[in-house]
């Protein structure tokens, strides 16, 4: 085989599929919220769940009939207990993945948000739900398991010294049983 | 990276090993396509809509993408595939392990390949669990891998890939398939079959795409029971038939392990040269481009010096302000980190200087006694301290003229003085890059050593006369120019000193001189004498010099967080101080001179005394060794400025254009100048650099300092102290919130 043809035909067989993944990638989340909006049926997924102060993703899975439909133009408006108001517009542009309509939104503080989804095709007819959004957590648990990385590697690390070291006495002791046998056999 | 491993490993296998033909790539590669489009297609997505798209996916997992990997017999090309470093430097202790190799067995036993297979199966499709991995992304990403290592396990008995023998007859592993089959088709059964919804996610997305969610769940049930049964069974059969002998084993099965026959190919690959590399590696070759690349940043650095002398006078609206302290900073430190110094090689203040030196040839040579670094650490303690007092991010003027200094600088040293002066004695920012170039990956070093063993010329460092055919009748006689910096290759250690100018390379008749991969930071523990720079160990002013820009490194980005700002602020109001420049020059001087000082005195006196040696020789030791944690800590903070803001380039470029009346790129988008969202990825990035910064310096402290003296751990305790609380510090001020400089909003 000719590595060097090989690796060029992956080169390429990778640029093609990553430049094919962005769109391939799936949302992830939970099922929030189903309803009739008109004559479409708008299934709501949320992720994080549960969802925390910050940016929180929404996506849409808006069918008709069966019939997934892609790049609908639309918004989701996001009403916050202060009465603080966020509106995100989502269409063909935040259909990422084909198949679900992205719209991330800033959820700015905690406690009960009432969000709510309008089609542009269908402007009469708006549901909403509520979602309950927890504090952001401490920074520090966050980045917590990101600070503490090394320390499983610095245990490998002592761990192989001292595989080495034992496997070079080891080696050293037999070298040494070998070498004093040479006398006992000429003598012999 | 496990393909390019594999295709690394596998040169030298395939074709040449009884137990490794072509077909094993083609298998390996048809199983890593699988993955993908399992893991990254559409399959994906609508396995969250649909279960039984869902159980698509988990059927590719399990019974093609495993198989395939395993036809391909990934283990030896893989490991023959890491750099040699890895492989027995690394993972050779662990391999050679008795009690490894005891749980290895114990893990690769057909028990456990079957239990894995089977609790797996059961367990992730629970309700609960399954869930869960619908509800959170992480949690899906874990059931997927759990599925593909449980289904490695299981077919690894099957298929035994080559060099592994099978530990159990045909006739057993018959069994071991088909009760395998049997628990599959009873869960398949019990799924198909049951009259209510398992999972009620599928309720509410199901009957979106027209499916009813108990309709869903049989298809999916059907679909594992008979889509099961079509691989098991004839896998089954095929063990029966060769239990029987009717059929041998195909070589890709792999159950032939290597003869002493084979003739296996050392997995050192010929040694990498940057300058043999299609394209980049002539360009690099070529004394032209050099000189071209020069003239254009000369170019640059004057576009930069007007602009910032004669433009506006704040720095994110001026090219002073942001492309030298945002841009070039950040690709420095990248070029550092992940190539070699090749900002030295293309640095403008060589083009005029040689330009001057065509007429003008100094006579006179560097005095011995200033034949150190200790005016280089002077003039970067002097400009850490000045960065922070006189705020030089935030003036465009001053950077101007810092600029034009440079220039100043080298055409007045190296116009009085012979080779390269400037660079080797005075430059504080080519001692920067050659500093933090010790722990670059890329290094200018001979090629073959018998080669120089025979050299009468030595040209490396002499210099050589080329002829050069100007026309059909004249030839010129051409000098090329040894190493300015007197290090002559033979005997060249690490990157220390060394510009990347690449003369050696021009000169050398042998063709023996090459930009190589070298591991990483191995020179810092370097103990034998190298060219010009001596006993690397043993240099007190290197050491100082190294020392100080760790140190630095941290010092010079605490100065951007607001704890910093409001300690400063309060300070001077304690003191009832008026000029914010004195306290901020006397705080920068204690953490860029007194404190460092301080720690690497105790650390050092520490040391020694448990090692017995001197304290001058533990200080340069551990100087040495923190090396990288300070590289990681300039890379974090110069690297976070240029992902935050390297948008801030376009709008400050568009003015300088209009200014001159070129308006093709549009009015200033100064939208773009104040700084953008950090993205996600930043901070857990950062947080890992620092930390392969602070295992690689106690790697180094270990080489250095404790592994060679008698009492290893207490001489290495007192550095490995000081590291931790450098990343401590380094790690504080990342989650700090940062000053965003060069990128006010106007």
């Amino acid at each position: 085989m000719n590595a060097r043809r090989l690796l060029c035909a992956l080169s390429v067989a990778f640029t093609a599929l990553t430049a094919f993944a962005p769109h391939a990638h799936a949302d992830g989340g939970a099922v929030v919220d189903r309803a009739m909006y008109g004559a479409f049926d708008v299934t709501v997924f949320l992720s994080p769940i549960p969802p925390t102060e910050g940016v929180v993703d929404f996506s849409m899975l808006i069918s008709r009939n069966g019939e997934a439909q892609v790049g609908l133009p639309g918004s989701l408006r996001a009403v916050g207990p202060s009465g603080i108001v966020t509106e995100v517009v989502f269409g063909a542009a935040t259909s990422g993945n084909r198949l679900l309509h992205e719209a991330r939104v800033a959820l700015e503080l905690p406690g009960t948000w009432e969000i709510s989804v309008q089609i542009a095709s269908d402007p009469h007819d708006v549901g909403s739900f509520i979602i309950g959004v927890a504090p952001a957590p401490a920074a520090v648990t966050t980045v917590l398991p990101w600070m503490l990385l090394w320390i499983p590697i610095a245990v490998l690390i002592i761990m192989r010294e001292r595989l080495v070291q034992r496997q070079r006495a080891t080696r050293h002791a037999w070298e040494d049983r070998e070498s004093s046998d040479i006398p006992d056999r000429l003598l012999r | 990276m496990l393909s390019w491993l594999y295709v690394r490993g596998a040169r030298g296998l395939v074709g040449r090993v009884s137990g490794f033909p072509a077909l094993r790539p083609r298998c390996f590669f048809a199983g890593m396509l699988v993955l993908f489009l399992a893991l990254a297609s559409p399959i994906d997505s609508l396995g969250h809509m649909l279960l039984w798209v869902h159980m698509v996916q988990h059927f590719l997992l399990i019974m093609v993408v495993a198989p395939l990997l395993l036809l391909g017999a990934p283990g030896i090309p893989i490991l023959r595939g890491l750099p040699r470093v890895v492989r027995r430097g690394a993972l050779g202790p662990f391999l050679a392990s008795a009690f490894l190799r005891r749980c290895l067995n114990v893990v690769l036993s057909p028990f456990t390949g079957w239990i894995a297979f089977a609790v797996t199966n059961w367990a992730w499709h629970s309700p609960l669990l399954y869930g869960a991995a619908l509800e959170s992304p992480v949690i899906h990403r874990l059931e997927h891998a759990s599925f593909l290592a449980a289904a490695t396990l299981f077919w690894w008995q099957i298929i035994q890939p080559w060099p592994w023998r099978a530990r159990w007859s045909d006739g057993a592993l018959v069994i071991y398939l088909l009760t395998a089959d049997v628990q599959n088709t009873i869960f398949s059964a019990v799924m198909t079959y049951s009259d209510r919804v398992w999972y009620a996610h599928y309720e509410a997305t199901a009957p979106a795409l027209g499916w009813s969610a108990l309709q869903d769940q049989q298809v999916a049930g059907a679909f594992m029971w008979t889509v099961g049964q079509l691989i098991m069974l004839p896998a089954a059969i095929f063990l029966i038939l060769r239990a029987l002998k009717i059929v041998r084993a195909p070589s890709p099965t792999g159950r032939v392990a290597p003869t002493r026959g084979d003739r296996i190919e050392p997995a050192a690959h010929a040694r990498f040269d940057l300058l043999r590399v299609r394209g980049i590696g002539r360009l690099l070759r070529s004394r032209t481009v050099r000189t071209t690349i020069r003239w254009m940043l000369v170019a640059a650095a004057v576009i930069i010096v007007i602009d910032g002398l004669w433009g506006p006078t704040d720095a994110p609206s001026n090219l002073a302000g942001t492309l030298a302290w945002t841009h070039w900073r950040g690709v420095v430190v990248l070029a550092l980190l992940f190539g070699g110094n090749f900002l030295c090689m293309s640095c403008p203040l060589i083009a005029p200087r040689n330009l001057l030196r065509r007429w003008w040839t100094p006579r006179l040579r560097w005095p011995e006694r200033l034949r150190s670094k200790w005016i280089a650490v002077a003039l970067i303690a002097l400009w850490l301290v000045c960065y922070e007092a006189c705020d030089l991010w935030a003036s465009p003027w001053a950077t101007a003229w810092i600029i034009l200094g440079y220039f100043a600088g080298i055409l007045l040293v190296d116009g009085l003085f012979r080779g390269g002066s400037f660079c080797k004695w005075v430059c504080p920012i080519g001692q920067f890059h050659m500093t933090q170039s010790l722990v670059a990956p890329l290094t200018v070093a001979v090629v073959n050593h018998a080669t120089c063993d025979t050299c009468v010329g030595r040209e490396c460092i002499r210099g050589s006369d080329r002829g050069q055919l100007k026309s059909q009748s004249v030839a010129l006689t051409v000098r090329v120019p040894g190493c300015e910096l007197e290090l002559f290759q033979p005997v060249k250690r690490g990157n220390l000193d060394c510009t990347f100018c690449l003369d050696c390379v021009d000169a050398c008749p042998h063709e023996n001189v090459a930009i190589v991969v070298s591991t990483p930071s191995v020179s810092l523990t370097a103990r034998s004498w190298g060219s010009s720079i001596g006993r690397i160990g043993s240099r007190g002013d290197v050491a100082a010099l190294l020392g100080l820009l760790t140190f630095g490194a941290f010092a010079n980005a605490a100065g951007m967080t607001g704890p910093w700002i409001e300690f400063v602020g309060s300070v001077a109001q304690a003191f009832a101080w008026s000029s914010s420049i004195l306290v901020e020059a006397v705080i920068t001087s204690s953490a860029v001179i007194v404190v460092p000082t301080l720690v690497l005195a105790l650390a050092s006196t520490l040391s020694a005394r448990a090692s017995h040696t001197t304290v001058h020789e533990s200080f340069c030791r551990g100087a040495h060794a923190i090396v990288p944690i300070g590289a990681a800590m300039w890379c974090i903070h110069w690297c976070f400025h240029l992902v935050t803001s390297a948008s801030t380039g376009v709008p400050v470029i568009q003015r300088a254009l209009n200014d001159i009346g070129i308006g093709w790129f549009g009015q200033p988008q100064w939208a773009a100048s104040c700084c953008g969202v950090t993205p996600t990825w930043l901070l857990p990035a950062e947080l890992i650099l620092l930390q392969v910064g602070l295992l690689v310096s106690g790697w180094m402290i270990w080489r250095g300092s404790g592994a060679r003296s008698a009492r290893p751990l207490l001489s290495a305790l007192p550095w490995w102290c000081v590291a931790l609380a450098l990343w401590c510090v380094g790690s504080w001020i990342i989650l700090q919130p940062m000053q965003m400089r060069g990128t006010a909003s106007l």
